[in-house]
């Protein structure tokens, strides 16, 4: 990194390395990719508060390559942001790209995704959030009793307490039969 | 007062209940997790009760509130004190793994650091630092290490395009070529190296009285082995024969005898040298297998009938992440759509199924046997021709030692040159030809899409592997039997050299694999392309199955031709290289986006499937021809024996005889009959165990769904409760959390 004025403390970079799953390359790498989308905001040097407190909006987020054609970028963004708008600062970037990471472990994983795909934030994953899922994975290419049929089939395989709802409990015992989660839910950013 | 602390015990034993059949039930249906600690509701102050239930939605702003998460309990500030005093690491290390924000993580790992731990007591502050440098160096090592591994890139690009499934392939095709690469090592370094450095020790030369002795008859075959010139010399390098036959490319030119390494001083025992490399190479691509197909099995859990959740796949593990390119986005939403469409109709099939008529379903069973026996007809149709063809090739490599005849086909003169591929080429035709056969037959058949992309796999599989075996059933049908002691074999038609005329047939057949499978994507894949246009039916799919079929027969021939041509392997890593490119060419710029999802998961478990069947069968056919064969007596490190194994034995012969003793009772019926029962006993355990487990999950399942309605009750008895003391403020204070 030469001549040039450091992008973080080092105690800065000795934090993110323990609470993300990323080396110190990754960490400069991803904090270059968050400048690169908006570039008069994001400031080069962040030694201070900077990472808590500059954001970048959604629809600047939503330029991301590897969102941009993602269905659940959305409701990815607003998972991690703190207000649940979707604009994220320096940190939350740096979470949602370590928590989707090759190497973030299965816990993390399971858990940002029950946050996911719970459309209404109550804690719980509805007919609803499910019915919203799907479309936006088909892109609107079922009917509506197709997609509240799969609603129904999903809720018959996973709903271990019959409430007609998933818990994360059941969430995660689903995900723990899903041989593909694991592959398919990360991002190589 | 006390009503309020009486609600609060009620909570408490509530969630302590469902805390406890939670745990159970995750214990029992997640592999190998150690038990969740319990959660100490008792130790709690008010204060932390209070605070592990929020009070729902309307605390959103409060990063503390909204999901447990999933160790069971939320980790607040103070509760480092909590946990057991574990090393700085690991307690980053369970800190990385929460699912909560930076700025949390941050204010947790401060705590953690600034907590002493037991032994900075006793070492000092100094020590914390050091772990932490090592920690980090782990780090830089792990990123390292990763550069080394070739076409990262490369597979990195055809994931964001064509999704993970299509990418396992490729990844399939990039472990082989290290499969290969190392067994090319082995055999290198053991036997090609000594054999061309090392200086053969004089063995017995050829005594004219005994014309019929092994040196004698080797003398004969190098003498009669034609080396042609000019032209020839190019045809040679495509068939094996000619100039190529006698470099160390195939069996026939290695020493029978102890090879005296130049530079070690050492006498090298080649026979044995040459058997136990081989066996090194079977040996090794068979724990690589195993150990592959087990990570596999470990990581995409078992598929217990019922308990693999269809649609909770494809809704929540379905989207492939790495898309990047809208054209590919496009095609991945409407792959699912398909998925959930197909399943939906496969269950209104299977819902027509079970209402179907008794003579309906005679129909379809007599339907189904006879598909399978028009495949095992074809089977053993293309099995037979093959042996034929074998046979006439064999004719011709006898009958042409020394005569450039001209062989006739029906009458047609041929040249000698295409007499030489005859059987190679039937059995790449058959094997292009024959597939899509099975495919329309599966199709009458009648079953759902997966089971007929499994019968369409099973019968290629069958198909190539019958293709090998009645190949080498026609060169076991000329071999002389043992104890005939004449040289070039007149009364059993057996060519001088038989191990180096299978090499050169094998080496045949890869040759023509490779040009068919170039033809095929060059010239009739662009053709096909061209007219798709106008066409859209003679569209050009990359068809999953039947290119990993493709692959697991090149790697079966490698196998093969393992023990006959030793320098096999590096002719595949080249090959495979080859290959490489070509399918990628074939991918990107011929192929249509497939609307089938293929899976990665699934997809690997295929590959090492196929790979593993067609490793067992290719070892019996090598099995018997090194116990039972006699090897020819002209040629090859074996000559003059009457087994290859025999070169294992003799050298077991000097050693201890406490060793040989062993070896002796290992073989004996007394040793190997007890060893199975035991085998078939600890199998009959497993299996019980696992029934046993099978039925604990459904059993614990049922108790969630009793534990859910006596809570459900319990609720309904407390706001009963509540609205009889009338206290509204409680509803505030101590909402329950569901589940």
């Amino acid at each position: 990194m030469g001549n040039r004025k450091s992008v973080f403390l080092p105690e800065q970079l000795e934090e993110y390395q323990d609470a993300t799953f990323f080396t110190r390359k990754d960490i400069l790498r991803a904090h270059r990719r968050y400048q690169q989308l908006s570039p008069g905001i994001v400031p080069d040097v962040m030694t201070g508060q900077e990472a808590q407190t500059v954001t970048v909006s959604f629809s600047l987020l939503e330029n991301l390559p590897e969102l941009k054609e993602n269905p659940f970028r959305k409701r990815l963004c607003q998972v991690f942001s703190r207000e649940r708008t979707g604009d994220l600062t320096f940190d939350e970037f740096l979470d949602m790209m370590s928590a989707l990471s090759e190497d973030a472990s299965h816990d993390i994983r399971v858990a940002y995704a029950f946050r996911m795909f719970d459309y209404d934030n109550d804690g719980f994953i509805g007919p609803g959030d499910l019915q919203a899922a799907t479309n936006e994975l088909t892109n609107g290419g079922l009917a509506d009793d197709e997609v509240k049929l799969i609603a129904l089939k999903i809720l018959e395989e996973g709903d271990i307490d019959d409430d007609g709802k998933l818990s994360q409990y059941e969430f995660q015992n689903v995900i723990e039969r899903s041989p593909d989660f694991m592959t398919n839910f990360h991002i190589r950013f | 007062m006390s009503n309020f602390r009486e609600l609060d015990s009620v909570l408490a034993r509530i969630n302590t209940m469902s805390c406890e059949s939670r745990e159970n039930c995750a214990m029992v249906s997640s592999k190998g997790r150690h038990a969740r600690r319990r959660s100490d509701w008792h130790k709690a102050d008010d204060e932390f009760f209070q605070e592990s239930y929020p009070s729902g939605p309307s605390n959103a702003n409060d990063t503390e509130a909204g999901y447990e998460d999933i160790q069971g309990k939320t980790l607040k500030i103070g509760d480092i004190r909590y946990t057991e005093r574990i090393e700085l690491d690991d307690r980053i290390a369970k800190i990385k793994t929460r699912a909560e924000p930076m700025g949390r993580k941050r204010i947790l790992l401060r705590e953690a650091r600034d907590e002493p731990s037991p032994r900075s007591e006793i070492v000092g502050p100094i020590s914390a630092h050091r772990k932490q440098a090592c920690h980090n160096t782990r780090i830089c090592w792990r990123d390292n290490a990763k550069l080394f591994v070739p076409f990262t890139a490369l597979l990195k690009s055809i994931q964001g395009r064509f999704g993970s499934g299509l990418a396992s392939y490729f990844i399939f095709m990039r472990w082989l070529l290290a499969l290969n690469l190392v067994m090319s090592l082995f055999m290198l370094l053991f036997v090609v190296l000594p054999a061309i450095s090392g200086n053969a020790e004089s063995g017995s030369i050829c005594n004219k009285r005994d014309p019929f002795s092994a040196e004698c008859c080797h003398e004969t075959y190098e003498n009669s082995t034609l080396v042609s010139t000019g032209f020839d010399a190019v045809f040679d390098f495509a068939t094996g024969t000619g100039w190529l036959e006698l470099t160390h490319l195939f069996y026939g030119h290695y020493p029978n005898v102890n090879v005296r390494l130049q530079f070690l001083e050492w006498t090298y025992v080649f026979p044995l040298a040459y058997i136990l490399t081989c066996s090194c190479c079977f040996l090794v691509s068979f724990m690589w297998i195993v150990y592959e197909a087990a990570k596999g099995f470990r990581e995409s859990l078992v598929n217990e009938k019922g308990s693999f959740h269809v649609y909770c796949n494809v809704v929540f593990a379905g989207w492939d992440f790495s898309i990047k390119s809208p054209k590919s986005a496009a095609v991945e939403h409407s792959v699912i759509t398909n998925e959930l469409k197909s399943l939906l109709h496969a269950e209104i099939i299977a819902e027509k199924r079970k209402s179907m008529q008794s003579s309906e379903r005679w129909k379809l069973r007599f339907k189904r046997m006879f598909g399978h026996f028009c495949a095992t007809a074809t089977l053993f149709g293309s099995g037979f021709a093959i042996y034929y063809a074998s046979k006439l090739g064999l004719e011709n490599a006898r009958i042409s030692d020394g005569n450039q005849t001209k062989e006739e086909i029906a009458g047609i003169e041929v040249p000698d040159f295409v007499m030489e591929y005859v059987p190679s080429v039937t059995i790449t035709v058959l094997n292009v030809v024959i597939p899509p056969l099975f495919g329309i037959l599966s199709v009458f058949e009648g079953y759902s899409p997966d089971q007929q992309v499994n019968f369409q796999i099973l019968r290629t599989i069958g198909l190539r592997l019958a293709s090998i075996f009645f190949l080498m059933a026609s060169f076991y049908s000329i071999m002389c039997p043992a104890g005939s002691f004449e040289c070039t074999g007149t009364k059993c038609k057996a060519p001088p050299c038989w191990e180096t005329y299978v090499g050169q047939e094998l080496y045949k057949l890869v040759w023509v694999d490779l040009v068919f499978s170039l033809a095929m994507v060059f010239i009739v894949g662009s053709l096909r392309k061209v007219v798709s246009s106008a066409i859209p039916l003679l569209q050009v799919d990359f068809d999953l199955p039947r290119q990993v079929v493709d692959l697991v027969y090149s790697q079966s021939l490698c196998w093969l031709s393992i023990l006959f041509s030793p320098l096999a392997p590096l002719l595949h890593v080249l090959k495979f290289l080859v290959v490489f490119y070509v399918k990628q060419f074939h991918l990107k710029v011929i192929c249509a986006p497939s609307l089938l999802l293929y899976r990665a998961s699934k997809s690997k478990a295929l590959f090492m499937g196929a790979l593993l069947l067609s490793f067992l069968a290719v070892t019996l056919p090598i099995g018997l021809l090194v116990l039972e064969v006699p090897p020819s007596r002209s040629c090859g490190p074996f000559r003059g024996r009457t087994h290859m194994w025999g070169a294992v034995v003799d050298s077991i012969k000097e050693w201890p005889v406490w060793i040989k003793a062993v070896f002796g009772f290992l073989t004996t019926a007394g040793f190997v009959v007890p060893a199975l029962i035991v085998l078939i006993l600890c199998l009959y355990y497993y299996y019980a165990m696992a029934a046993a487990h099978r039925s604990m999950v459904s059993r614990l399942q049922d108790q969630l769904i009793l534990e859910n309605r006596d809570k459900q009750f319990l609720r309904e008895k407390l706001e009963a409760l509540k609205k009889s003391t009338g206290r509204s403020s409680v509803a505030e204070a101590t909402p329950l959390r569901s589940t």
